[in-house]
Formats: structure tokens, C-alpha cells, sequence
């Protein structure tokens, strides 16, 4: 924990076992600096995706999974729990490996004007925001069409704008490229380099996180157990191989 | 996965099309109502419905093949409920003809009676549904102040059929794909879990859904965006078909 000022997001031995017992995070810490771009890797079942569901509250804060956790979180200053929530979930911009699950609206529109709303901003100001996101995300007028009759690689972008349209300080993304063709990869890599600002991109694409990423952790069993410049960790074959990732 | 819209000509250009989703539930709404209210004797009056239908369907541009083929859809269902009435009592109670197969003679009445109303249902269901697209039909409902709840329920269906009907698709040709075959009693079985898995995964994905949702700031209640006004178009539209119905139904 060198570099306290200036991070975003701070994780302080954050451990957390999911209720059938398993558990996903293991007395965890990692600081995330302003503007930075973290790419988490690991093997399946590491604690990537349950590390993203706690940036903005989602797992602890919800029911009886309260108990399980120990250790805390601090997003931009604010401890994560109840009291903060509405303020880190709009400074937390999480988008889901699935568009599907994160495309809820019957129209495009409707699902990138639904945090805005959410957050009871009014109705121009909505507009503009839905605007600029989909103009973000190279989809302008795609506001009327349904998310079901989209390619999937559009899904994803529209995913994206749906958390753009808060203005989020941090992104963060599960399994950004997955199930994408080579094009809509490259895109979506070229995409996330544009929109810039903070990003965490938990993936098992290690080429993604060597492209796009300033700094590699890797996580294994609930445990930071390594991290440094991308191309340190990646051409690190034994300790990929130690974790899963060979 | 293609599949066909339930809306398939909802962005047709046209009068009706263009005319505000509200409008055209109103006017639909208070046709069926005032239809289903008209003594069946009245057939002036159904005259004039369906001459309002049929001046809805034209001005629409609808294919006349889509109408039918929809309507066709529901037929079969009126026609078995309407095949039974000539042999209901007046008083109610069943006749089923065995020994006097005399049809009673308010019989045809009745007949003519439900298949009227059910067609005039029928067809502004299909009008309606044809001519507005989904998502401007349930903010219609919306703003007409329709339960909250079930325009959700309403939006999410239409948002998620067709991704479960494509899980289903997936989960068949997986299984297709096994030498599905064997015994009567093994497939029972093997739907029977398909159904249970199709049923698992649809659960876990609407608390996916509901994480998505969470994380954009949903606390119970979505905010519907500010209203748009009515056109004096719009207006007028609603006013002319609503007397006009009321007219018919007066005269009656």
C-alpha cells in the first residue's frame, strides 16, 4: 500500500465468502491510482468478478451476505456501505460479461437514459447524456432499435454506454472481449483506449490487459499474488502457470 | 437467432402509425367496451364498428394477409366456445342434443352475439399491436396511468422471450445433437429436465438482470421519462372514433 494518495480505489484486506461456503476473496489489497488502467487476470473462480461486484456495494450491502465479508473498500474516498451507495454507484460504471443481463430496457434509448433517470436528472439533460454515450460508443443513432435484434459486439457498446451515460469516474468491466470476433475485439480494445479515465478490465484475455493495461494483478484464490507492468507478469510463464493461466 | 417481431410492422409509415400510442388505446379500448356493451340485435351498429375497422386497417397499410393470418391465430379458440352455445338454454344449463338435436332459437343469436364482439376484439388487438411498436405501447400504458407493475412485467416479457426462446433452441440441439431417442417415458423425462434447467437459468439471469439494474441506481422504483403532449391530431382522432362509437351504441 505505497501509493495511498491519489488512488481511487482502495481495497484493505477484503475477504469475502460467498454463502454455499465458498470462498471467492481472501484478505485482499490493491490501490487503484486516478486515470490508471488495471487489468485483473486470473484463472476462473479467482475472485475477479466477485472483486467487481464489491466496487460499487453490490455484494456486501445486499441481504445476508453482510456477515461474510471483513476487511473494507474505500471508492474516491467513501467507505463502501449503505449510506454512500447512491454516490459510488454512479462513480462506479460497472459493466456486466453478459449485454444481455445488462440490457434490460425495450429499447436502447430507454436502457442508457435508465441511470440518468434513476438519479432524477431532467429529462434534457437525460437526453444529452444518452447522446453523448451512444456518440461514445460509435453507436449514434441506435436509440430506437431493440437490444435483442443487435449484433453482439453492438450489445457490448451499448453495455458501455449504459454506464458512460452516469459520467462514472471509474469503469469497471468483467470479461470485456469475451465471445467477441477478432474485428469487434479490436474495436471494443480501441474503444476502451479512447474513452480513457480510470478503468479496471478483470479478463482472462492476456493479450487485452498487454495492449490496453498499465499495470497487471493477478489474482489466484482470493489473493493478489502479483502484480506489475503487464509485460513483467505476462512473460512470467511459470508464475501464469502457478495461477492457471498457461 | 431470427425470430419474428411481435411487432413486425410496427414502423410502417402511416396515418395510423403516427397517430400518439395513447390515442390509439383509448380508441381501441372504447370500441371493445362499447362493443361488448351492444345489445347483439344491434347490427347496425356492429355495421359500424366494423366499417371503423376496416377504414383503421386500410388507412394502416397493413398487409391484409398479416390480419388474417393473426386473427387466424385466435379463431380456432373463438369458434370452440361459440360451437357450444346453439345448444345452451336461454336460462343457461345444458341441452347437449342427444335425443332432440334441435338448436334453440336464441342459439344463432349467441353465436352471432360472441363471434361479433370477440372479432371486433380481435382485430383492434391486432390494429393496435400492428401499428404502435412495443416500447411506445407500454408508455402509452404508462401514461394513461396503467399499474406500473404490470407495464414492467409487460417490458421485460418483450425484452426476454425471445432470449429464452433461444436458450431453448440452444438446450434442444444440444440434445438433438446426443441421440435424443429411445422410449416414450425417456423423453418425458428428458423435457422434464429441460424445462427445470430452462426454468434455473431464467432465475439466474433475472438476478443478473436485477445486479445491472442495482448498479445503475435502481431502488424499486424506475423513473419514467417526462411526458410527451398530445397533438391537437391526436386529439381530434380520439374524439371523432370515441363519439362515433358512442353514436352507433346510442342509436342502438
Amino acid at each position: 500500500m505505497t501509493q495511498l494518495n491519489g488512488a481511487v480505489v482502495i481495497v484493505e484486506a477484503l475477504s469475502f465468502t460467498y454463502p454455499d461456503g465458498q470462498r471467492a476473496l481472501d484478505g485482499l489489497n490493491l490501490a487503484i491510482r486516478d486515470g490508471e488502467k488495471v487489468g485483473l487476470i486470473g484463472a476462473n473462480g479467482a475472485g475477479k468478478s466477485t472483486l467487481l461486484l464489491h466496487l460499487n456495494g453490490i455484494l456486501p450491502c445486499s441481504g445476508p451476505s453482510t456477515s461474510l465479508r471483513a476487511g473494507g473498500i474505500r471508492v474516491l474516498g467513501m467507505k463502501v456501505e449503505k449510506a454512500n451507495l447512491k454516490a459510488i454507484r454512479q462513480s462506479v460504471g460497472l459493466v456486466f460479461q453478459n449485454p444481455d443481463d445488462q440490457l434490460f430496457c425495450p429499447t436502447v434509448g430507454d436502457d442508457v437514459a435508465f441511470g440518468p433517470r434513476q438519479l432524477r436528472l431532467p429529462e434534457a439533460e437525460v437526453a444529452a447524456r444518452v447522446e453523448m454515450s451512444l456518440a461514445a460508443v460509435g453507436l449514434r443513432d441506435f436509440e430506437a432499435r431493440s437490444a435483442f435484434h443487435m449484433s453482439f459486439g453492438e450489445k457490448k457498446r451499448v453495455a458501455i454506454a449504459t454506464v458512460l451515460s452516469m459520467n462514472p469516474k471509474v469503469l469497471a468491466l468483467d470479461e470485456p472481449t469475451s465471445n467477441l470476433d477478432p474485428r469487434s475485439r479490436k474495436e471494443l480494445i480501441r474503444l476502451l483506449r479512447q474513452l480513457g479515465g480510470t478503468q479496471i478490465i478483470a479478463s482472462h484475455d492476456l493479450d487485452l490487459v498487454k495492449t490496453l493495461c498499465d499495470r497487471a494483478v493477478l489474482l489466484s484464490k482470493g489473493k493478489a499474488v502479483a502484480e506489475g507492468a503487464p509485460e513483467k507478469i505476462l512473460s512470467d510463464t511459470a508464475l501464469l502457470e502457478a495461477h492457471g493461466l498457461e | 437467432m431470427k425470430h419474428a417481431f411481435l411487432d413486425q410492422y410496427a414502423a410502417l409509415e402511416s396515418p395510423v402509425h403516427r397517430l400518439d400510442a395513447r390515442v390509439k388505446i383509448i380508441a381501441f379500448l372504447a370500441l371493445i367496451v362499447i362493443s361488448v356493451s351492444t345489445p347483439p340485435q344491434a347490427w347496425r351498429a356492429f355495421l359500424g364498428y366494423g366499417a371503423f375497422l376496416a377504414v383503421m386497417a386500410a388507412a394502416s397499410h397493413l398487409p391484409i394477409g398479416h390480419i388474417l393470418r393473426r386473427a387466424w391465430i385466435i379463431v380456432p379458440f373463438v369458434l370452440m366456445v361459440a360451437i357450444f352455445i346453439p345448444f345452451m338454454k336461454t336460462g343457461g344449463g345444458y341441452s347437449l342434443g342427444i335425443g332432440s338435436p334441435g338448436v334453440s332459437r336464441s342459439g344463432p343469436m349467441i353465436f352471432w352475439n360472441v363471434a361479433a364482439k370477440s372479432g371486433v376484439a380481435i382485430l383492434s388487438a391486432i390494429l393496435l399491436s400492428s401499428t404502435t411498436p412495443f416500447p411506445s405501447l407500454m408508455r402509452g400504458f404508462e401514461r394513461l396511468k396503467a399499474p406500473r407493475l404490470m407495464v414492467m412485467l409487460a417490458s421485460f416479457a418483450y425484452r426476454y422471450i425471445f432470449v429464452l426462446v433461444d436458450e431453448a433452441e440452444r438446450m434442444e440441439r444440444a440434445r438433438d445433437s446426443r441421440c435424443y431417442g429411445g422410449r416414450w417415458l425417456w423423453h418425458a423425462r428428458v423435457i422434464g429436465q429441460m424445462i427445470g434447467t430452462l426454468f434455473l437459468r431464467s432465475y439466474e439471469r433475472s438476478e443478473r438482470v436485477y445486479v445491472a439494474m442495482v448498479s445503475r441506481g435502481f431502488d424499486g422504483r424506475i423513473v419514467a421519462p417526462a411526458e410527451t403532449r398530445m397533438g391537437a391530431a391526436d386529439w381530434a382522432f380520439a374524439a371523432a372514433s370515441v363519439g362515433y362509437f358512442v353514436a352507433l351504441r346510442v342509436s342502438a
